[in-house]
């Protein structure tokens, strides 16, 4: 006989109960949720451990790219480095002209925005949970809901933090929602996640609502999480049902969800502020 | 048994489940994902069977920990599907062992089912609710992959000679 009178029923009794203490604890407590944060460092190891894989693979074709392909990848680069700072040129002047209407306007000066590098270096496993594991965290100047970018636009926002990595919850999740404005017309809604990870749906569009194909939306800055102006998604979907009284509204998100590895995030002054005076 | 045996034991078996969990957090592409088998389940079901003595409750507590950090769930939800199902084995334990494989598989193929289950219930609960029940494939596929997993941990574990 293995066990002496079973399984024990007390031990069993007890993990239950102290397991469901710890997620009523998770779920309601600020400062429990400030030592998970600590807590998390006994992951992020084996975090790193999972992405390695990933990792070498792409040091490895680092390594074996040929020399041709160096070069012709040199020049395009060359050139879209042109292209680009002749847009910065104009993007100068546009600023400060902006500026200067915006003081004939008596109207608040745009926050300047601090930006910050990140590395993905994991996904969620779980399908219907989309979020992705980044390399920088508290220690970084991280705080929970700064949104994150990537050169499309915007991707998410930070919804947990550790010492040295952050998790970040994208557009596509079903508990995300971006404030957004249609930006042809101005028309402000909100891009909710649909689940899935190429689609976001607009809920309680009237039907004649002036929304096309093709409508880029971009972050209105309400709600003061996300910043104003970046893209988010582009309408795909416009579609009317006479018998119901809003339309069916899709868009892809324009950032690569899932396929950036390098993110930015951004720091209002304010919040950069509110970290330092903590 | 000597005290160095159950020491090595100790890390023998940590080994497997860390690399348990680390296969079961691997990136895998968005389709994939959907049947990647639950490999902690899977090595735990094993020890527990293999190792009564030694792995139990607690293994399944800590471990259940673990994930949940690792994937970002709620603290306490992963360590409570795992132990629940680790007291299910202890329970049929005695038939468990003397089960040929298939049989075995067809047991386990329950548990994670009912494992997925708990999880998934439980993160609706939280406000991240599952549209559809594709979540019960990891089921099908650990029950799969079971004797495969189930040979490899074996030949392991008389190679070491670990109780």
């Amino acid at each position: 006989m293995i066990f002496k009178s079973g399984p024990s029923r007390w031990l069993f009794t007890l993990l239950i109960i102290v397991t469901l203490s710890i997620a009523a604890l998770d779920l309601s407590s600020d400062k429990f949720r400030e030592g998970k944060a600590y807590l998390n460092l006994v992951a992020t190891p084996l975090q790193w451990l999972v992405d390695l894989p990933v990792k070498m693979a792409g040091g490895v074709s680092d390594v074996v790219v040929s020399r041709a392909t160096l070069i012709a990848e040199n020049d395009l680069l060359r050139t879209e480095a042109i292209l680009l700072e002749q847009k910065v040129l104009q993007n100068a002047t546009l600023s400060s002209e902006n500026r200067r209407l915006r003081t004939l306007l008596n109207a608040r000066q745009k926050v300047e925005e601090d930006v910050k590098m990140a590395e993905l270096i994991g996904v969620s496993s779980d399908p219907f949970q989309h979020e992705i594991l980044i390399n920088r965290g508290e220690q970084d100047g991280l705080v929970i809901g700064q949104p994150a970018l990537d050169s499309g636009g915007i991707m998410g926002l930070v919804v947990d933090l550790a010492p040295v990595t952050s998790r970040v919850m994208l557009v596509t999740d079903s508990r995300s929602s971006v404030p957004v404005q249609v930006l042809r017309t101005g028309f402000r809604t909100l891009a909710l996640g649909s689940g899935s990870t190429t689609e976001l749906k607009l809920d309680h569009i009237p039907n004649t609502e002036d929304i096309r194909i093709g409508d880029l939306l971009v972050s209105s800055g309400l709600g003061g999480v996300f910043p104003m102006g970046y893209p988010v998604a582009e309408i795909t979907e416009f579609r009317q049902e006479p018998g119901r009284s809003f339309a069916v509204v899709r868009a892809k998100p324009t950032a690569a969800l899932d396929k950036s590895r390098y993110l930015l995030l951004v720091q209002k002054e304010n919040q950069l502020k509110r970290f330092e005076s903590e | 048994m000597s005290d160095q045996t159950s020491g090595g034991g100790f890390f023998v078996t940590l080994a497997t489940f860390l690399i348990a969990i680390t296969l079961s957090q691997f990136p895998l592409n968005s389709h994939l994902q959907w049947f990647r088998p639950d490999f902690l389940l899977l090595v735990l079901f094993f020890w527990v069977i293999w190792a009564p003595n030694r792995v139990g409750l607690l293994y399944a507590f800590f471990l259940g920990l673990l994930l949940d950090l690792m994937r970002g769930s709620v603290l306490g939800l992963g360590a409570f599907s795992l132990t629940l199902v680790a007291f299910i084995i202890q329970l049929l334990h005695n038939r468990l062992r003397v089960f040929p494989m298939l049989q075995q598989a067809f047991v386990l193929l329950l548990l994670v089912g009912l494992n997925q289950l708990i999880y998934y219930w439980m993160q609706g609960l939280v406000g991240n609710s599952a549209d559809t029940l594709l979540f019960l494939l990891p089921a099908l596929t650990s029950a799969i992959i079971w004797p495969l997993v189930f040979l490899a941990l074996r030949r392991l574990a008389r190679s070491l000679d670990l109780n």
